[in-house]
Formats: structure tokens, C-alpha cells, sequence
């Protein structure tokens, strides 16, 4: 029985995968080995002795031949052990599993704000081509655009925390004193709905709104702008052109040029999701989100080899497995697309 | 074209109608969720100085291990203002009772684990209280000895400490009776009390601990990572690593149960997130205040900032191995070009002061006079400079992320050195550990940085940090005359060991010139003006146990 095109290409993706990986891992092994810096010393500090530092060098293998420690990696990446975290001791798996849900809770409702509020400009701007309204929208994105990140949180943080005093301000997922939920998923407003604790739901869901408002409106910049021009290159098309002869709605001719462009933009936006695991460290720092970003970043500066090795690892798989989840969504959202049917893939 | 077809946008469509109530529904949300939720415990916005039962604090750092004498030192670095809460020390610096006196640390100690003390020739002898840990088991000798042998098995911070206090590594402790102990020195030590101050150096209840010990793990570090073990004001209710921890009150402390029951610390990393926190009422105390939120927060009337004397001092050390700084003159050029008062009044105003002792510590040394003038002296410096090899820019490194002060005070120097004629390039390294391997490549002539000591006494640094051949004594300075002064002050007593120290200060600080210190950065905290009891301390942490 023949494979279908689209499976084979699943599989041939899939199988290529441990090597994509392999060379990341190699390359990332490689640049955090040559750094010139001692994990030992920034573990020992510098008042430790010559001894101490020699002491920890060998208890963590680093005192071993690049090529021995680097086959022992991946001798224990092979038996799922991603290895110990220099700095807590604990196991990086572990650390991943508590972290990423944390993440994930801010960037997916951040994506999808960013998608609603994006497209929208994007639609006014391009349908309005010309026009006041447009000139709106564009000056709304290059406001947004213009502002960075961390500023936009401060200023909501200063609004709406501390003027208003509606929201709170940025202590984390939840206020100081309240009580975890028991963990199942990880994500803090879900395991509490799993438990059946709306106080603290409640507290987690208001504590999620300011920084998904500042990544959302963020992204949404960078979303509107490609919906733009997306869309306006759509509605120019001849077939537009003929659906309005055919007398369409307005409606039904954006949500068909809207139809033309979605693959672009879906890809687009899974790349920004891709980006944002660990893209939202500065958002993560100012909020006190404790997530993966964060970490991301205190283990660069503690120089933690094993979480930082584990995080480019992580970090690459989830991109291939976004990217081909998408290039699969795109091959089926649109036939035309010779997603395992060529050599263009 | 297309203009032509386009229909006309007057009359309101059902989706747009759709829209408006999904905004009204979002916008209810929003405030629903606004009014319910909130915040536990804290001052509650009650009246002035009334009696709290829990606090809120917003911290710069967390610890992702609780054990104060962490063999990980940013555990230690991490942990330190949390872990003198917790841990019980032998003894512990008075507070400032509201007189706005300057305390001196070394000489307020009071006893705290232990009642009394009499130094001797080759050790202190302590007698401890009658108490208890939280744990319920009675502080003992045995405590004591189990609890600095395994400093010295850490070899982490404590056992540096021990050393430097001349404490005998190999035999420390010699217990008498149950409630009476020996700390053993090899000669007398000037400093053995004031380490004894410090939480990496707290007595932990060894019964507790052992319970918890393995054949691999016979000190157990393991269990200690995330639980505790001692006699301090308070012990660990929950803890969350690197992210938050609740403390309860120990209802056994020896002086009583802490006024405030509960302490909740919440790492807040973002300065501008902890000052917001504090206005808006979320926390009730900010632990670090950098100058750009202590402005804000010194004009809110709610609000009581405070600053103290740290043994935190911003330092230039000066590479004595390397041509042009190994000459004596060059050395004295830069350091009398530098003025540091302008540094002070450009970094902190009003805060910040401009060192003239002889070290980061803020203990006085008695008749020291620092030959340099706090404005320094651009004219002596160019006449220093003319012959001193001084031609070429000299290159300053520092660590950019660390302390906030660094890039501008890199500044400051860079135009003052400039101004008398001495070219510096500057280099910043973004992490410590990119920092500290450039320190170890020694290719710098000046070294920018923040010494922050663990102990507030002037011969704590000269012997750690200006003796030996270790990577410690960052200028490389090598004075056998001088090493000779310190370890003969460290072995001395009162106005003896008084005369060595200043003695060793004036052949370093006043002739050498291996480092000068620009400005003592203070320990700011900001508080709701509902907590009552905010005192200062000669330190960079205060106890929470004075307060309510």
C-alpha cells in the first residue's frame, strides 16, 4: 500500500529530527565549553580556595577531556537525563516540567491577544488603504511597535496597579501569601480550576491580565503589520476583483482575503510563539513571572551549563516541532501547498 | 475601481453589535475579577504603628536553598538576608533603639544563643542559653560542635570566616558540659566574635539535622536545602525555591515569640517592580532600593525609607603586577585624581557618602587619616602622572549587571582621570562569571567594582583581601611589612590591635595605593509607615524580629 504524501512527509521530517537536534546540541555543547569562564569558580565563588574550585571541577566532570564529557552527555541524553542543574542540584527535567506551564500560561493567551488585536489592524489598515482609518491603524501599530516591551508593562503596571489600583501590581502569578493549588498541569489558573478553587483563580487570572496586555499589544504590532500587507496584496487580486462583481459582502470578501492569506500568517505566528518560550524573559523579569524566560536568563549569568544546554535542546526541539506542525496545518489548509509531493520541501 | 462596489458603512451590523457586547463582557470581567481575589494578610491600611501580625516583603533575590553555609555561594549571596531570620547565631548586633546613633558592629555585639563569653589566649569559652528550635529539642554543646565541624567539612563561607578568625580547623570546638564550649584559636582573635554574627555561622540543631543525615550526605545538605534547622526568631513555613518563602514566628525563641507571626518574602527582581508593590500596597516592605525608586518613593507620605551604613563600598583596585601601575606613582595619580565626593553626590544624592576609611567597612579606624581629600586633587595628580608611563589609556574593566552604580561611576572616573590627563578605555562584562575571568586574566590596570563584606570590620578585608597570593587579593598586593601589621592587629587586643590596624592602613591606603575606595553604597529599604519599629543597622539586612 502506498504512504500518502503527506504522511511520508511526516515521517521523513520526523526522522530527520534527532539530527537536526544532534547538530544544535553539538554546537551549543561545543560554544558553552569554549567559554572563558569556570563554572566551578562562579559556583565556589572568589573567595574560594585553588582547592575548592579543583574540588567542585571534578565532582561536576569538568576536569574530563571535551569528547568524554560530551559522549557522556549524550549517553545520558539517550536515558533521558538531561543531567543537574549546577546551581540547585536538581534535576533539569524537573526544572523544565515547573517552569515551562508558567510560560505557557503568559504566551498562549499573549499570542492570541496579539493575533485578535493584530489582524484586526491589519484589516483596517489594508481595507482602509488610503484612507483615515488606516492612517489610524498605522499609527496605532508604530505607536506599539515604538514602545518597547518593558516599558509598556511599566506604564500599565503604574495605570492600572498602582493609580487605579484595579489589577495588581507585579508580584508573580498569584498575591504574596496565597496558597499554590495542587499541581497537575502546572499552569496556576488551570490547576485551580481543577480543584475547584475560584478565589484563587480569580487571583491568577488577574494577575495574568497586565503582562498578557503588554506581550499581546507587543506582538500585535508585528502581527498587524504582516496581516497588512498580506491582506492587501489579497484584496488587489483579480479574484477579489470578480467576488465583488459577483456582488459579495464586504464581510465575505475580507474574511476571503482573509482566507488567502492565513497560511503566511499562521506560519508567522507560530514562529513568533516558537520565539516567545524564551523570548519573554525581559516580560517574565518585570512581572516576577518565574518562568521559563526568566530562568532562561539567571542561568546564563550563573554560567549553569546543564540548564543552559537543556534549554537550547528544548528550545530547537520545540521549533522543529512547531515549524512541521505548520508546514503539516499549511499543506492542509491549502491543497495547493505540494507539501510531500515535491522536491520543494 | 473599488471604491465603486464598495456599500455603504452606515447602519451598524449585527456582527458589530456582537462585537460591542463581547467588549462590555471582557470589560465586566475584568472589573469582576478586579474586586474579588487580592491580596493576604499585610498592614491592611491600618493606623500608625499598630501592632502587624504578618508582612509582606518584595526581595531582589531568592534562594533556591535554604542552607546559610550553601557550599553554592550564590546560595549564600542569595540567601543572606533571608537565612538572619531564620538562623540562630551565637551572637548578634543591637539595634539602633531610635537614638539614630551610628552603630559600630564590632563593638555592639550583644549575646544572643549565647549568655555569656570570656575570651582567652587560645579560644573563647561560651555559656549558652536555656532554649529551644523550633523542632523542640534543647540548644546544647554538641549542637555547637556539630554545627562548625560541618562548616569546616563545607568549606564554603563559614570555614573562610573561621580561618580568618585564627579559629583552630583541625580541633574548633571543645565542649565542657552541656551548656558550656570552648571556640579554639591559635592565638587571640579580634574578629572571632563579630563572625560569629553572620547566619552562615547560626547553630543549627544537630538532633533535628541528623535525623536527616545519610552514609553519603552525613552533614545533611540535602535536607537543609529546603528545610531548616535552628534557634532564630523565626523558622520556614513554606517554601517555594528562587520564587517565594513564608516564615512563622519560633513561639520558642529565647526572648520571646516574634510581635510579627508571619513574614511571606516574594523574590521581586525588577527594582521598579518591588517600588511599585510598595505604593500600590501589595508588600509592606522593600528590600533594596536603587536611587531612581528611592526619589519616588521618598516623596510618598505612606512610605519611610531608610538608609544604612553597609560594609558595601564601591572600589577601584589597582593592578601592582602590571607596567604602568606597578610604579608607586601612577598609582598615586589615579587615586588623587578621583573625586569622590562629586561620585557620591552624582550617583546617590543625599544617600550615598564618599569613603574615607580605609576599607569597605564602615568601622572607623581609629586615628587613621586618609592623605587624599575627598575632592581629590586634579593638579597634584597631573604632576603625579608626568613620568609616570602614564602615556597610554590605561583599561578599567568592571561588572555592568551587578550593582547599579558601576556604568555611571565607570563614567565619572573615565572624565576625572581624563581631566588630569589620564586616558582610561573602559571594558563591561554583562555576567560575574565573564567578569571574574577577566579579573584572573590580570590584564587590566584598573578594576572597578563592589566589595561587599561579610563582616563590617576593617582588618576583615585588609587580611582577606590585600594579603596572599590567592585570587582574593585582586591587586596582587605583595607588602611583607604590611601582611606582617594585619596578622600582628588580628592577634592582637583593644588599643593595640587599634595602632597595627591603623599603622597597616596608612602603609597601604596612604603609600601603596593598591586600591581606593570611592563611595560606601548604603543598604536602602523603603517600608509602609504602618510597621512599626524600622531601625538601622551597620549592615546590608535588617531583623525582622525587632520590628512590630
Amino acid at each position: 500500500m502506498k504512504t500518502p504524501p503527506l504522511l511520508r512527509f511526516v515521517l521523513v521530517r520526523v526522522a530527520a529530527l534527532p539530527f537536526t537536534i544532534l547538530a544544535v546540541l553539538s554546537i551549543s555543547f561545543l560554544v558553552t565549553s569554549v567559554l572563558p569562564v569556570d563554572p566551578a569558580k562562579t559556583i565556589a565563588g572568589p573567595m574560594a580556595t585553588d582547592e575548592v574550585v579543583a574540588g567542585i571541577r571534578e565532582r561536576l566532570g569538568l576536569d574530563r577531556p571535551l569528547v568524554e564529557r560530551f559522549t557522556g552527555y549524550l549517553g545520558s541524553l539517550l536515558g533521558g537525563d538531561l543531567g543537574s542543574s549546577y546551581a540547585t542540584g536538581q534535576p533539569v527535567s524537573g526544572e523544565i516540567a515547573e517552569r515551562l506551564p508558567a510560560t505557557l500560561t503568559l504566551i498562549i493567551p499573549a499570542l492570541a491577544l496579539a493575533a485578535v488585536v493584530g489582524i484586526g489592524l491589519g484589516v483596517v489598515g489594508a481595507y482602509h488603504a488610503g484612507r483615515r482609518p488606516a492612517s489610524a491603524s498605522g499609527g496605532i501599530v508604530t505607536v506599539l511597535q515604538a514602545v518597547p516591551d518593558f516599558l509598556l508593562a511599566l506604564v500599565l503596571v503604574v495605570v492600572f496597579a498602582t493609580g487605579l489600583g484595579v489589577l495588581p501590581g507585579p508580584e508573580g502569578q498569584l498575591s504574596i501569601g496565597t496558597d499554590v493549588p495542587p499541581r497537575v498541569t502546572g499552569s496556576i489558573p488551570v490547576d485551580a480550576l481543577l480543584a475547584g478553587q475560584w478565589p484563587v483563580f480569580a487571583d491568577a487570572v488577574r494577575h495574568l491580565i497586565l503582562p498578557v496586555l503588554t506581550l499581546g499589544l507587543t506582538y500585535s504590532a508585528l502581527i498587524a503589520r504582516i496581516s497588512r500587507a498580506l491582506l492587501g496584496n489579497a484584496l488587489a487580486m483579480e479574484c477579489v476583483r470578480f467576488a465583488r462583481a459577483c456582488g459579495w459582502s464586504e464581510w465575505r470578501v475580507v474574511r476571503g482575503a482573509l482566507l488567502i492569506a492565513r497560511v503566511p500568517l499562521l506560519t508567522y505566528t507560530a514562529v513568533l510563539l516558537a520565539g516567545l518560550i524564551g523570548g519573554a524573559a525581559i516580560i517574565e523579569k518585570v512581572f516576577s513571572w518565574g518562568g521559563f524566560g526568566q530562568w532562561t536568563v539567571d542561568s546564563m549569568q550563573k554560567v549553569d551549563l546543564p540548564v543552559i544546554q537543556a534549554i537550547v535542546l528544548f528550545a530547537g526541539g520545540a521549533t522543529v516541532v512547531v515549524y512541521l506542525a505548520m508546514d503539516v496545518l499549511s499543506g492542509l489548509l491549502d491543497p495547493r501547498i505540494p507539501i510531500g509531493r515535491g522536491k520543494d520541501r | 475601481m473599488r471604491q465603486d462596489i464598495t456599500p455603504s458603512r452606515t447602519s451598524p451590523s449585527p456582527r458589530r453589535n456582537r462585537a460591542a457586547v463581547f467588549a462590555g463582557v471582557a470589560l465586566t470581567l475584568i472589573l469582576a475579577l478586579s474586586a474579588c481575589g487580592g491580596g493576604a494578610g499585610g498592614t491592611g491600611g491600618g493606623g500608625a504603628n499598630k501592632a502587624i501580625e504578618s508582612l509582606r516583603v518584595a526581595a531582589a533575590f531568592m534562594p533556591t536553598s535554604l542552607d546559610a553555609d550553601s557550599t553554592n555561594i550564590n546560595d549564600i549571596y542569595t540567601n543572606y538576608q533571608v537565612a538572619a531570620q531564620y538562623m540562630g547565631t551565637l551572637v548578634r548586633i543591637r539595634p539602633d533603639e531610635g537614638s539614630g546613633e551610628s552603630l559600630t558592629y564590632a563593638r555592639d555585639l550583644r549575646p544572643e544563643l549565647a549568655e555569656s563569653v570570656t575570651p582567652g589566649a587560645d579560644g573563647h569559652t561560651f555559656t549558652l542559653r536555656q532554649t529551644t528550635s523550633a523542632a523542640g529539642n534543647p540548644l546544647t554543646s554538641e549542637d555547637v560542635k556539630w554545627s562548625v565541624e560541618r562548616m569546616v567539612a563545607n568549606e564554603s563561607v563559614a570555614m573562610l570566616l573561621l580561618s580568618v578568625a585564627n579559629v583552630d580547623l583541625k580541633n574548633p570546638v571543645t565542649v565542657k558540659d552541656e551548656k558550656t564550649f570552648t571556640i579554639n584559636t591559635t592565638g587571640p582573635s579580634t574578629l572571632l566574635l563579630p563572625i560569629l554574627e553572620n547566619a552562615a555561622l547560626g547553630i543549627l540543631d544537630s538532633v533535628e539535622a541528623k535525623k536527616h543525615a545519610t552514609a553519603d550526605d552525613p552533614w545533611a545538605r540535602e535536607w537543609l536545602k529546603t528545610n531548616v534547622a535552628s534557634y532564630g526568631p523565626y523558622t520556614v513555613d513554606k517554601f517555594d525555591p528562587g520564587n517565594e518563602v513564608t516564615l512563622k514566628g519560633h513561639t520558642g525563641y529565647w526572648s520571646g515569640a516574634p510581635k510579627i507571626k508571619s513574614v511571606t518574602v516574594r523574590n521581586v527582581p525588577d527594582a521598579a517592580g518591588r517600588a511599585q508593590l510598595l505604593q500600590s500596597g501589595s508588600v509592606d516592605l522593600d528590600m533594596g532600593v536603587p536611587p531612581v525608586e528611592w526619589k519616588a518613593l521618598e516623596k510618598n507620605s505612606g512610605i519611610k525609607t531608610v538608609a544604612m551604613e553597609s560594609p558595601s563600598a564601591l572600589q577601584i583596585w589597582i593592578n601592582t603586577t602590571k607596567a604602568p601601575m606597578s610604579n608607586v606613582q601612577a598609582r598615586r595619580a589615579v587615586a588623587t585624581a578621583i573625586d569622590k565626593q562629586d561620585i557620591a553626590n552624582g550617583l546617590f544624592p543625599g544617600v550615598a557618602k564618599a569613603a574615607l576609611e580605609c576599607t569597605a567597612a564602615t568601622v572607623p579606624v581609629s586615628g587613621f587619616e586618609n592623605a587624599i581629600p575627598a575632592t581629590g586633587d586634579r593638579e597634584a595628580a597631573k604632576a603625579l602622572a608626568a613620568g609616570a608611563g602614564l602615556d597610554k589609556p590605561l583599561r578599567m574593566i568592571y561588572n555592568s549587571a551587578t550593582n547599579v552604580f558601576s556604568e555611571s561611576a565607570a563614567r565619572f572616573v573615565q572624565d576625572q582621570l581624563k581631566q588630569a590627563g589620564i586616558a582610561v578605555e573602559l571594558q563591561a562584562f554583562a555576567t560575574q562569571a565573564e567578569y571574574q575571568a577577566a579579573m584572573d586574566k590580570r590584564e587590566w590596570d584598573l578594576n572597578l567594582g563592589l566589595q561587599s563584606l561579610f563582616i563590617n570590620h576593617p582588618l576583615y578585608e585588609l587580611k582577606m583581601f590585600l594579603t596572599g597570593k590567592s585570587s582574593l587579593n585582586i591587586p596582587a598586593y605583595d607588602n611583607k611589612a604590611f601582611a606582617d601589621l594585619v596578622d600582628k592587629a588580628l592577634a592582637a587586643d583593644g588599643a593595640e590591635a587599634e595602632s597595627l590596624t591603623r599603622q597597616a592602613c596608612e602603609l597601604a591606603i596612604n603609600e601603596d595605593v593598591p586600591m581606593t575606595v570611592l563611595m560606601h553604597s548604603p543598604y536602602t529599604i523603603a517600608v509602609d509607615k504602618n510597621v512599626p519599629g524600622v531601625r538601622s543597622y551597620p549592615y546590608d539586612r535588617i531583623s525582622i524580629v525587632d520590628l512590630g
